[in-house]
């Protein structure tokens, strides 16, 4: 991951992260709560905050007062290519608050979360993040590869050669 | 935890009361081995007496860790099919261990602990660097395995995250002060058989309930990635792997207090026995994580699929299987390493520097105390949650894997260089943890392999330019003040 930024896809205000990796780890809560603090401090990346009262406290003391349990909530999470979200496919609908996302090809993904109350009613969605995967080169895993294999080979020569002479070894002290 | 995950297939009650069963019966049981122990020897090493079925069944439950459990799945899922099977070659390392356990059981007849070892071989600059090491990979590998424990009974009971972690470390500190080593190898035992029934069980069934068909075009509709069989970070993985398990083992206090322990010709066909016992296991429990697209089954964390999926596909019986079955594999690891550790800092530290004239019972309470200190310690980093299971390890990846080629050629080779080996294990460590660094060098999948490829290049290096002669027989250090000793 390359931290989070925001940026203007197609006109559509998003959060952007790059990664190399083939997964991307989300996890969200409401607006105005203790756990969005603390969520701050966790890396942005793994951030997508819906606002389901529609924007933030103003203060802190208002914060706490105020804040909805995000336990109380279900929640609905969606990816799809474009940030407008035409056809968007959707991964989660529960209590969770939180998804792990694999197996992604390299190209562009947009995710967006809302939350949705007992009586059916959903909160906005939330700002859509933007996560751009491209894998490492395969140059340098190939190097990489090649010289992990060296270094096994190398070291089953060594413990088999060495388990050679401890035999040696033995059968002289036994003899 | 901030609450991130929602649903338990298991009421808390239920949660709570299999987790008093299963607490009061280890406990009951360290206490009862415990008695076998007279003496620091048989505290220690378990009286350099065990056979091959508890040895085998030790090695196999001690490797079969919450990381094989719980990360061989999340191996599967970040770095797909290669992942799976690059979880699945941690087993080289017992394979490769198995003729130096023979070994060290020969050279040191007495030895007590892996540090007696680089101490007497290489010398304390060595030394020092080889404990800074081990005791930072044992204490890794301490948190992520607590912080499983806290996990999995979140995910199957809903017990709260704190709560979980810290019964499961209190129960494996009071067997382990109660039994010593004595007490870790008979629950082994008794775990080792419930692990394996217990995984047997869940993959058939997973196996009859899945459409592979429908597995494999969901799979590549949903998540190609996995799938993918040139996935950088996969094909880099794939060694990696490899020689951080050879690390963990070839250097660690947990598998040298085994050597130690076996009776005389069991420890080889051990340790591959507990090998060829352990393969099957990140190979059933990762294939899971290829159904989870199909299971339909949301993942708030990687690391929390072997338990949800389980939970998932069993539902309440298998929820109770699956408990037990986490359980005794946490447990089994948890207790192996706060006695190999407790040994380590009590022999190595406590013994060697800070009081060399400690009586047996001085020494016996310094262990009890340094087992109690870092089950403390321990809680205190997983009540920051200090990240996944698969960040928590791997972090010390580069610094074990620069230890593989300084442990074995030490082991083997007359002419090893100790200063080669002590610039070996620092600059390894160093480069790797530059590797493993997602920002500046390649990720955390990578840092074992270049920390073991630097390592490799400067102990050799160092040997054929500086070659330095050694005297076995200096490892034939005499503890006659530990076996004579009884405890009171």
């Amino acid at each position: 991951m390359d931290g989070t930024e925001e940026e203007t896809v197609d006109g559509v205000a998003v959060d952007f992260i790059k990664t190399n990796t083939a997964f991307v780890q989300l996890s969200w809560t409401i607006a105005g709560t203790e756990e969005e603090d603390a969520q701050e401090n966790a890396p942005p990346d793994e951030n997508a905050k819906p606002d389901v009262n529609g924007g933030q406290a103003e203060n802190d003391e208002e914060k706490v007062e105020d804040a909805p349990d995000p336990a109380a909530f279900a929640y609905e999470l969606e990816r799809a290519d474009n940030p407008h979200f035409e056809e968007p496919l959707t991964l989660y609908e529960g209590r969770d608050r939180a998804s792990f996302q694999p197996g992604l090809a390299e190209g562009d993904y947009f995710y967006r979360v809302r939350a949705v109350d007992e009586s059916g009613a959903s909160g906005e969605w939330s700002r859509p993040l933007h996560v751009e995967v491209e894998y490492q080169s395969m140059r340098l895993a190939v190097s990489l590869f090649a010289l992990g294999g060296v270094v096994f080979l190398a070291t089953l020569v060594l413990v088999v050669a060495g388990t050679v002479a401890d035999r040696k070894e033995r059968e002289a002290e036994g003899s | 935890m901030n609450g991130e995950h929602e649903t338990a297939v298991l009421s808390p009650q239920i949660g709570w009361l299999l987790l008093a069963m299963l607490g009061l019966l280890w406990v009951y049981l360290g206490v009862l081995w415990g008695k076998k122990a007279k003496n620091m020897e048989g505290y220690m090493v378990a009286g350099r007496n065990v056979g091959l079925a508890l040895a085998a069944a030790t090695a196999m439950a001690t490797w079969v860790t919450s990381n094989t459990t719980m990360l061989a799945p999340q191996f599967a899922l970040e770095l797909g099919v290669w992942g799976m099977l690059a979880y699945s070659t941690a087993c080289f390392g017992l394979f490769f261990f198995a003729p130096m356990a023979r070994r060290i059981r020969r050279i040191m007849p007495n030895g007590l602990t892996s540090g007696d070892f680089i101490r007497l071989r290489h010398g304390k600059p060595a030394w020092i660097v080889f404990l800074i090491i081990s005791l930072t990979y044992s204490f890794a590998w301490l948190v992520s395995m607590a912080m499983a424990g806290g996990l999995f009974m979140n995910a199957i009971a809903g017990i709260p995250f704190e709560w979980g972690m810290t019964t499961v470390l209190l129960v494996c500190v009071l067997y382990t002060v109660f039994g010593g080593l004595y007490a870790v190898i008979g629950t082994d035992f008794i775990q080792s058989v419930i692990i394996l029934i217990g995984v047997v069980f869940v993959g058939a069934v997973i196996y009859n309930r899945i459409d592979f068909d429908v597995t494999y075009a969901v799979v590549l509709a949903e998540r190609p990635a996995m799938l993918y069989v040139l996935l950088p970070a996969a094909i880099i993985a794939f060694f990696n792997n490899l020689l951080f398990g050879m690390g963990e083992i070839f250097h660690n206090n947990v598998w040298w207090s085994r050597a130690f322990a076996m009776r005389k010709g069991v420890a080889a066909k051990a340790f591959v026995l507990g090998g060829l016992f352990w393969l099957p296991i990140p190979i059933a429990v990762g294939f899971i994580a290829l159904t989870s697209g199909v299971l339909d089954i949301n993942l708030p964390r990687p690391d929390m699929l072997g338990p949800l999926a389980a939970s998932q596909v069993l539902g309440v019986a298998g929820a109770v299987i699956i408990f037990i079955v986490l359980f005794c594999s946490l447990a089994s690891s948890i207790d192996s390493l706060l006695a190999a550790t407790s040994d380590l800092v009590t022999e190595d530290i406590y013994r060697k520097a800070v009081n060399p004239d400690a009586s047996e019972q001085t020494v016996r309470k310094a262990s009890i105390g340094i087992i109690i200190g870092l089950g403390f310690l321990t809680w205190l980093v997983c009540m920051n949650n200090p990240g996944t299971l698969a960040q928590v390890l791997f972090a010390s990846g580069p610094l074990v894997g620069s230890a593989i080629w300084p442990v074995a050629a030490g082991l083997f080779w007359k002419k090893t260089n100790p200063w080669g080996v002590f610039a070996a294990m620092l600059l390894g460590s160093l480069l790797g943890l530059w590797a493993y660094s997602d920002e500046y060098g390649f990720g955390w999948y990578s840092g074992a392999l270049v920390g073991s490829a630097v390592s490799m290049v400067i102990t050799l290096g160092s040997t054929l330019i500086w070659p330095k002669d050694f005297d076995w027989n200096s490892l034939n250090e005499s503890n006659e003040e530990l076996k004579k000793g009884t405890i009171k």
